[in-house]
């Protein structure tokens, strides 16, 4: 390997980014190699010498900031509570989806798509909505978007998911 | 970029789109010195800076809801970096008018990347001046990462997300700096 490439993983070093072993070869290499300690040392000399910036925004500046977060706020607005996802405010629209799954299983005998994917979000959305490509195409989205939400939150299953739909419909 | 006992970028981002303004907050005090600075670094203009800096934390709480990276600082930092890239792109619009009035000064001379400042000479007394001088010397991309890695401490990984290209790239640009910067100032370790 040549200096270039150590130098680089000196570097990665430096900002904690080298793994275990490859700091081990590293640390081999320094022991023999008097150029890369040469730049190892001079980065170090570079951090210690570099020209700092007085960082700090001015006071108007940062209260400005906080106002905007205040007023951007997703649910400073709304009354405390009322935006905040929790399990109770879903459950009118668990018992309406309870109802209408019971219902379509009892029609369709089986239920033919697995929970939380397009199809099953199709075969149980109200019988208005049938037949329409753009809402089609809206449900596919949300379930992409409620997926994506889902995993960011890190909590919804796809029955979950499935209610959180349902309540978009019902509202 | 979260030190230990602190709460991950993301938890605050989930808590304030359950509407906990704090938490933004959080956030914001976690990157505000880092972020002034790389502004700063950029723009050399106080005034432009606050500007900038405020304006990037606007879309960052307006886009909030639709922000699904992986890695908040990236994600901030690239924000910033379209904004001073923007007035950039702007001011040279006004410079492209203006430049009969500018003394015949080449278009490049209001940016960052023009020479130094007048207290340049001053400056060059000591090697802290000198090394100043040095890196805003460097081309543009080169003193981005410089600054990003020395100043706010960014992972070569974010620096990379932050200009669009690889890990490699953001490595070579550093190593390009540092060896300039090795040239122009003699250091002794």
């Amino acid at each position: 390997m040549q200096c270039q490439t150590w130098q680089k993983w000196i570097l990665l070093q430096a900002s904690g980014e080298l793994s275990g072993w490859r700091r081990r070869r590293l640390r081999r290499h320094l022991r023999n190699c008097h150029a890369c300690r040469v730049f190892q040392s001079e980065l170090a000399a570079i951090r210690r010498r570099r020209p700092t910036v007085a960082g700090e925004p001015a006071p108007a500046t940062a209260a400005a900031v906080r106002a905007c977060i205040r007023a951007q706020c997703p649910d400073a607005a709304a009354p405390a509570g009322a935006g905040v996802w929790t399990p109770l405010r879903l459950l009118p629209a668990a018992a309406a989806l309870a109802a209408l799954l019971a219902g379509g299983w009892m029609l369709m005998g089986i239920r033919s798509a697995p929970p939380g994917t397009p199809a099953a979000l199709r075969a149980a959305r109200p019988a208005a909505m049938e037949g329409d490509p753009a809402l089609d195409m809206l449900l596919t989205d949300s379930v992409v978007e409620i997926r994506r939400a889902a995993d960011l939150n890190g909590s919804a299953t796809p029955l979950e998911m499935e209610m959180m739909l349902l309540e978009g419909w019902l509202i | 970029m979260t030190g230990a006992g602190q709460p991950a970028d993301f938890k605050l981002i989930q808590r304030y789109r359950r509407g906990d303004p704090k938490a933004m907050e959080e956030l914001v005090e976690r990157y505000q010195q880092k972020l002034f600075g790389y502004i700063f670094n950029a723009t050399r203009n106080r005034h432009e800076t606050e500007e900038i800096y405020q304006d990037a934390w606007l879309r960052v709480v307006k886009n909030i809801a639709h922000y699904h990276d992986r890695c908040f600082s990236a994600w901030l930092f690239r924000i910033a970096r379209n904004l001073i890239i923007d007035r950039r792109r702007s001011r040279r619009e006004i410079d492209s008018l203006d430049r009969e009035n500018a003394f015949g000064a080449a278009l490049g001379d209001a940016l960052p990347d023009a020479a130094p400042a007048p207290d340049a000479r001053a400056a060059q007394r000591d090697l802290h001046g000198q090394l100043a001088i040095a890196v805003q010397s460097l081309p543009s991309d080169q003193r981005e990462v410089f600054h990003l890695r020395m100043d706010s401490n960014l992972s070569f990984k974010e620096i990379a997300a932050i200009q669009g290209v690889s890990i490699n790239t953001a490595l070579a640009r550093m190593q390009y700096a540092l060896g300039k910067l090795r040239q122009a100032v003699k250091l002794d370790g």
